[in-house]
């Protein structure tokens, strides 16, 4: 039977608790994130007027349009606790939709929808930036998600 | 000039600090990243 050399024992089990370590946090992020995952809708032209949709009191629908430069609607107001499916589009050329604190994250391209779903948890304002090099007025291209308790 | 006593005794305490020191530097930043995405979900 083979007898390891204390160092190199002391080496292994360190190695062994840092992977150990590694390997559980990401199965505790894999639960604990909640994030969806951004997808891309068959085409639709209702999704380019841009609006708002209130579909409970917890739940909101945002039809986003990008064009050069900015986003509309350019702000959106929700009540704290809200689930907001943003379904994305752009009027010409492609731009960017970063959600700033969330891990909301995708590409407004001419002719394709994309949605994503985010909670708003806490009160706040999130602002959204393009962050795709659009043109001359790049980055002036700005909107905002104002998060506020409920009216009482 | 050293003799075979010295090279018996000799350990490598600086070998040793910077693995761990670079270990936890990386565990820092790996961890800093990791605790920032999930604040974000």
């Amino acid at each position: 039977m083979a007898v390891l050399d204390k160092y190199e024992r002391r080496v292994l089990i360190s190695l062994g608790a840092t992977v150990a370590l590694f390997i559980f946090s990401i199965l505790y992020a894999k639960g604990r994130y909640k994030s969806d995952v951004p997808e891309c809708l068959p085409f639709n032209k209702a999704y380019t007027e841009p609006k708002v949709n209130k579909i409970d009191s917890t739940t909101y629908q945002v039809f986003a349009v990008a064009q050069m430069w900015q986003f509309q609607p350019a702000e959106i107001y929700v009540p704290v606790g809200s689930v907001v499916d943003f379904f994305l589009t752009s009027k010409d050329v492609v731009h960017g939709f970063d959600i700033a604190e969330k891990n909301a994250n995708m590409m407004a391209v001419y002719g394709n929808i994309n949605k994503t779903t985010v909670k708003f948890e806490k009160p706040g304002v999130y602002n959204i930036t393009c962050h795709e090099y659009c043109g001359i007025g790049h980055q002036n291209m700005q909107a905002r998600v104002i998060v506020n308790y409920p009216e009482q | 000039m050293e003799t075979r006593d010295d090279e018996e005794q000799f350990f490598p305490h600086g070998a040793v600090a910077f693995f761990v020191l670079f270990v936890a530097l990386c565990l820092v930043i790996w961890y800093g990243i990791y605790f920032l995405m999930l604040a974000r979900t």
